[in-house]
């Protein structure tokens, strides 16, 4: 800016060149602000109030002021106390008061009036040097004093603070003059100069002390200073009229050079007249300045010219006043056409609006101008451009002008419209895609960052993605500590082999808390080594609590007995059916999952199916139906559905429960509620409610019918009361008290209803609040006279049961046998005193024990099984419900040497219907019994041994006899066959040379010889007979005499005999043996037969007693029956051998016959008239 | 045709006498050969079956149970288990009538059983019905030829 010089003309009476300051000085600011030179003006009158301040007295200066002046009035009124005495001790000191505070102020002169009062006082007042008081006056005197000393302080202060803020106003407007840029000169109404500023004196080069006093045109050149002269002297005339206006001025310096000036004047009054303030400024450099800048305008407009862009300025309204010529080219519109508002016409009708607004506002912010806009081009075609413009300021800050270009950026805009359109396309998908799109770049370093990440990470991860650019460390921060190793090893294999990065990891999310998170992405090596994943991250939470779920509920689903079904909403098609489902509904499971639900409905309950459907979409729901089956049979199903989205579709979950058993259930149910509600109609049971909140007492039907108090009586305890037994009322009473004190009731007694004594039973439960108070009851009342008779029954019958227990007991007591009577679960009631006596106790008491103590006394045993466990004791038998009989049982002490043989009987005794009431068991001691069977079985066994003994010895016996027997048969008749042969040969060989008496000799020795081997061979048939073994056998007696009768023929051709043999006659026996008996009888019966012409031999059989009796008769010889006692012994003959020949064995053999057969055998016989033989054959 | 051979196994000396003398009284002049135990009996037998079989061997056995050395018993049973001799005519010729001598000797196959009397006339009648059976009336068995 221009160098600026103040004059002023004013003389002040401070400063060293004299000219004045004070009120001009303030005149002179008013002044240069009036024409508006503000800025320079604020900073010099800021300066100015400074100096003024710095002008004032210091605050010690002042008040020492004050104790001087009283230090001084004290010493005058000392030296005029000569004149004055003790008149107006204090005269003096009003002087020092009015100096202090003429000079001090308020302050000082409030100060100097107290010490004048105090040493006034002490020196001067009567009497003096005290500061007692010696009359009235006085006292006056010294309150008056302090009233004029503070009031001149006061108004002093006044005063000076008041001549303070003029001084200081002054010289600060001095100051200011003195500081302004302008050169400021004052000019009185002689033309002289009155003042000048630092900036003047510079300015012109005179000191001020050269100005002062100087006519003003010393400061005008030569030339013009006459003109100069004359339009002063016509200003001061008239202060409108101005000369040379608009004409360049100059000023001369002391060194005699001129200089352009731009001058500013303005007139003051002031008390020496009318003066001129002129402010100038040296625009010297501006003017040089100006041509500099025509000459740059000139190579700008060059250059505009030149330059591709469009330039232009414009006024803050838009019109143009430049435009260079490439907006000529460009719109083919000639300039005069573009300048003023031309120029809009060409910009896009579509851009004019916002263009406009655009530079609105910028103009209003005083801010550059921006705006893309389209400007038709000579062809008529639009191209994008880009204006910008900044605004050239005056000095005011107001903007002139603005200053603009207008670049073509039609491809660089198409370009960015598209890669605009692309990051958008590509923003877009970022947001689309339900995760993130990232990149994550691993440095050299090992730190990670995540250069980009598309805004949902915000929500995703809950970290902004510009928070990460740099540092990527937070993502790690906030993964699940479980899967930070997992991560960081997936991402350091990722980098390693350059192979596609994913994983699931958990994310601690600020948020949602724990969410699950899968990644994608594929690595780059970047050129510094490191290493950047593309790829995108998603929450798949959902589908992992999902895939729990549906794992879950799979688990779930699998091992549930219950069907269970996952079905698709919007169609109702099975999509997942369980073990259980099979085997429901008959259907496999692939079976299952092409039917929709409705085809497992019933066709009749279809229909509310949709409608459920879409209720448990909503909530989970409970619902009863009938499913149908393969086979077409239905069922009732109970079903509780919820839907769910699983792997984001939406799902139903069924779990069907077949209730067909629970429906008998609930039929049974049904029933069995019928059937107890006519049981309490049966029971005779009623019942009656108290409400006392509604002061009510109900009665029902059956308790009016057992109280006979007919329905719509008043009812009330007291009518109660009067219906109980008199005998009954008190115990009523009290029970009832005792009720209302919260004890339970429930009572029985009697009523008298109907004229008759009932049994009730009564119970209640009463409803008490806290402070116990009735609040409610419900009581029933049960007519049990019935049962109270029986019970009375009951009790007689059980006093008669009583009595004939006694006498049962009587006799049970004086049994012999021993009784023990035991409970259900084994303690032992009852012992008779026979049983007490065979286990050696004393009295009751001592065996009334539980058995099981018994078990530890003692130990049974059987004689087969050895020791018995307990469980197979008689009484444990018993008690399992066996009845047993005669068990034997070898009885010990463990404690001692007591040993007995017990036989145990008994049986659960039980009551009339069957159920088990006492074991009852008999005991007998059999110790002595035993013993003795013992001793015999002990004999026996040795008599069979010692039988066994002697059979053996028989046996040998026997076999040696036979062997003996067998000699005899064969060795002993080998010699008498020699014998007789060699007789025979004898005499057949000899006989001619013996006589008749040696040949008869001969024959004797042969006869002998064949007696000898008859002899023989009957006492072999003996031996045969008695060793051999018994056969037996069915035996045809009949056939076998007959038989014997031909041989006995055959024998004796030439006799008669007379067989008669009874036929059909059988018995058993050995046949050999029999034979050999008939053989003996009917041979003894034809041998002794003989004398007889007719031999009549009999055979038959007798039966007297029903045994038979077997017999031989003859009518033969005979015999005397004395001797009848030798008949059957061997060797025994009652007849002469010359008369009967016979060895006398035959009838021993008989014998021996029938004794083996267990038969006897006898005869009866008379002497020449025949002889019977009789035999019987035992049983067996 | 050569007259037959009987083979007499019998260590009574007297009875071989006898035995003899009935034979004679009943006029069957064969060949009597004497075996005076079962031993020697066997020898002969054996060794006329391992010789010229057909011209020693015997028409007829006669057979005493009692023997010394082999039993009767024992005899008939190397006769009857040995095929060269099976077929020979076998009679027991013996004092004792034991019932279980009697059934043991027919189980093991021979042809007849006599019990030879104390009485010699009705021990000669009985040889002479023997031979007259045994030497003429009965048809022999074929000679062994294996």
């Amino acid at each position: 800016m221009a160098l600026g010089v103040l004059i002023l003309l004013k003389l002040g009476n401070r400063g060293p060149s004299g000219l004045g300051t004070g009120g001009l000085a303030r005149d002179v600011v008013r002044l240069a602000k009036a024409v508006k030179y503000p800025a320079n003006l604020e900073q010099s009158v800021h300066s100015g109030e400074k100096t003024a301040a710095s002008s004032n007295a210091p605050l010690a200066w002042r008040y020492g002021v004050a104790l001087l002046a009283v230090a001084g009035a004290a010493g005058l009124r000392q030296l005029i106390s000569a004149l004055l005495g003790a008149n107006a001790p204090l005269l003096t000191f009003t002087l020092a008061v009015l100096v202090a505070g003429r000079f001090g102020g308020l302050g000082p002169g409030l100060l100097a009036t107290f010490l004048s009062l105090v040493s006034g006082w002490f020196f001067f007042v009567h009497p003096r040097y005290s500061l007692a008081l010696s009359d009235i006056a006085e006292a006056i005197r010294l309150p008056l004093f302090a009233v004029v000393g503070i009031s001149i302080s006061v108004l002093c202060g006044r005063q000076r603070e008041a001549l303070l803020r003029v001084e200081q106003s002054e010289r600060t407007a001095a100051a200011l003059l003195e500081a302004a840029s302008q050169a400021i000169v004052a000019v009185g109404p002689d033309g002289r100069i009155a003042f000048a500023n630092a900036t003047a004196e510079r300015l012109f080069g005179y000191a001020r002390s050269e100005l002062a006093g100087q006519p003003v045109e010393l400061l005008v050149p030569d030339a013009i200073r006459d003109r100069h002269k004359a339009g002063r002297a016509a200003l001061l005339q008239d202060p409108s009229t101005r000369f040379d206006a608009g004409k360049p001025r100059y000023g001369q310096r002391k060194n005699g050079s001129e200089f352009l000036v731009e001058i500013a004047l303005g007139v003051v009054e002031s008390p020496g007249g009318r003066m001129h303030v002129a402010f100038l400024n040296d625009i010297t450099r501006r003017q040089e300045t100006e041509r500099a800048l025509r000459e740059s305008e000139e190579r700008l407009r060059l250059l505009s010219e030149s330059v591709p862009q469009q330039l232009w300025s414009c006024r803050t309204d838009g019109e143009c006043d430049y435009l260079n010529a490439r907006a000529v080219e460009y719109t083919g519109v000639p300039l005069e056409r573009l300048l003023g508002f031309g120029w809009l016409d060409q910009v896009h009708p579509d851009d004019r609006a916002g263009l406009i607004e655009q530079w609105e506002r910028a103009a209003s912010a005083y801010a550059e101008f921006r705006a893309e806009f389209q400007l038709r081009r000579h062809d008529g075609v639009y191209r994008w451009f880009q204006a910008r413009a900044l605004p050239q300021r005056d000095a005011s800050g107001a903007i002139l002008k603005w200053f603009g270009s207008s670049t073509d950026i039609h491809e660089e805009r198409e370009l960015r419209e598209a890669l605009r359109f692309q990051g958008e396309r590509l923003a877009n998908i970022a947001d689309a895609v339900p995760g993130v799109i990232y990149s994550f770049r691993l440095r050299p370093d090992g730190t990670f960052s995540l250069p980009y990440a598309s805004p949902a990470m915000a929500e995703l991860w809950g970290i902004k993605p510009e928070d990460l650019v740099d540092d990527a460390s937070a993502l790690f921060a906030t993964t699940h500590p479980g899967d930070l190793a997992h991560l960081r090893a997936s991402i350091a294999k990722s980098a390693r082999t350059l192979a596609p990065w994913r994983d699931e990891i958990r994310v601690l999310h600020p948020v949602k808390g724990e969410i699950w998170i899968e990644g994608y992405s594929r690595p780059a090596p970047e050129a510094d080594g490191s290493i950047v994943w593309h790829g995108f991250i998603t929450d798949v939470t959902q589908r992992k609590r999902a895939e729990h779920e549906l794992r879950r509920y799979q688990l779930v689903a699998r091992n549930s007995r219950d069907i269970v079904l996952f079905l698709r909403l919007d169609d109702g098609r099975i999509v997942e059916a369980n073990a259980a489902a099979e085997a429901a509904y008959g259907y496999r499971r692939d079976e299952l999952l092409a039917l929709t639900v409705f085809d497992l409905r019933a066709p009749a309950d279809r229909s509310s199916a949709r409608r459920q459907m879409a209720e448990a979409d909503v909530k989970s729901i409970l619902f009863e139906a009938l499913h149908q089956r393969k086979d077409g049979s239905v069922f009732p199903v109970e079903v509780s559905s919820q839907g769910a989205t699983i792997e984001g579709a939406r799902m139903l979950i069924s779990v069907v429960r077949d209730i067909t058993a629970r429906r008998g259930v609930e039929q049974a149910l049904r029933e069995s509620q019928a059937d107890l509600n006519r049981a309490q109609a049966v029971a005779h049971t009623g019942s009656w409610r108290l409400d006392l909140a509604r002061n009510e007492l109900i009665w029902s039907a059956e308790t009016h019918r057992i109280f006979d108090v007919p329905v719509g009586a008043r009812l009330t305890y007291k009518a109660f009361l009067s219906r109980v037994h008199p005998e009954d009322r008190q115990l009523v009473d009290r029970a009832w008290e005792a009720a209302l004190k919260g004890q339970p009731y429930d009572i029985e007694h009697r009523i008298i209803a109907d004229g008759q004594v009932k049994w009730v039973r009564e119970r209640a439960e009463l409803d008490l609040d806290v402070e116990g108070r009735l609040v409610a009851g419900f009581g029933t009342v049960q007519d049990i006279t019935a049962r109270k008779q029986a019970e009375e029954a009951l009790r007689v019958a059980h006093l008669e049961l009583e009595r004939s227990l006694a006498q049962l007991r009587a006799v049970v007591d004086h049994l012999t046998e021993g009784v023990i009577v035991c409970d259900l679960r084994g303690r032992l009631l009852y012992w008779n005193p026979a049983a007490l006596a065979m286990h050696e106790y004393v009295s009751l008491e001592e065996g009334q024990r539980e058995l099981a103590e018994f078990h530890r006394n003692y130990e049974l045993a059987s004689a087969g099984d050895g020791v018995l466990p307990v469980e197979q004791w008689p009484l444990a038998r018993i008690l399992r419900g066996e009845t047993i009989r005669d068990v034997e049982t070898f009885v010990r002490r463990r404690d001692s040497q007591w040993r007995r043989v017990f036989k145990y009987g008994g049986t659960l005794a039980r009551d009339n219907r069957g159920n088990p009431l006492l074991a009852v068991l008999s005991v007998t001691d059999v110790t002595e019994a035993k013993r003795a069977e013992e001793e015999i079985l002990r004999l026996n066994a040795e008599l069979e041994q010692r039988v066994r003994d002697r059979t053996a010895q028989l046996e040998a016996a026997n076999q040696e006899l036979e062997a003996f027997s067998y000699s005899v048969s064969h060795d002993l008749r080998a010699p008498l066959r020699g014998i007789d042969g060699w007789s025979l040969a004898l005499l057949e060989d000899y006989g001619g040379q013996l006589d008749v008496r040696a040949r008869q000799y001969l024959n004797r020795v042969r006869f002998e010889t064949q007696r000898m081997g008859a002899l023989i061979d009957d006492l072999l048939q003996l031996s045969r007979v008695s060793l051999s073994e018994m056969q037996r056998r069915a035996v045809d007696l009949t056939a076998l005499a007959h038989a014997v009768a031909v041989r006995l023929r055959e024998d004796e051709p030439r006799r008669e005999l007379d067989f008669s043999i009874q036929p059909g006659l059988t018995a058993p026996g050995d046949p050999r043996l029999l034979e050999i008996a008939l053989m003996n009888l009917l041979g003894n019966a034809a041998k002794f037969t003989a004398p007889r012409d007719r031999a009549r031999i009999e055979f038959g059989c007798l039966e007297p007693d029903g045994d038979p009796v077997f017999y031989v008769r003859d009518n033969g010889v005979g015999f005397d029956m004395t001797y009848a006692g030798a008949l059957f012994g061997a060797f025994q003959r009652l007849h002469k051998t010359s008369e009967f020949p016979g060895s006398g064995i035959g009838l021993a053999t008989v014998q021996r016959v029938i004794r083996r057969h267990g038969g006897r055998l006898w005869a009866e016989a008379e002497v020449d008239r025949g002889a019977t033989f009789y035999f019987t054959l035992g049983d067996q | 045709m050569k007259p037959q051979t009987i083979l007499l196994v019998e260590d009574s000396l007297s009875d071989v006498d006898l035995t003899k003398r009935a034979f004679r009284k009943g006029r069957i002049l064969n060949e009597l050969v004497v075996a005076e135990d079962g031993e020697e009996a066997l020898d002969y037998l054996f060794g006329c079956a391992s010789g010229d079989a057909a011209r020693c061997l015997p028409a007829l056995t006669l057979l005493d149970l009692k023997l010394p050395k082999v039993s009767g018993l024992e005899v008939l049973r190397r006769i009857r288990a040995d095929a060269r001799t099976r077929r020979l005519p076998v009679v027991i010729l013996t004092s004792s009538r034991e019932e279980q001598d009697v059934a043991a000797v027919y189980d093991l196959g021979v042809n007849s059983y006599i019990r030879k009397p104390v009485d010699f006339n009705q021990f000669a009648e009985a040889i002479q019905h023997l031979g007259l059976y045994w030497l003429v009336l009965n048809e022999p068995p074929p000679a062994y030829s294996g």
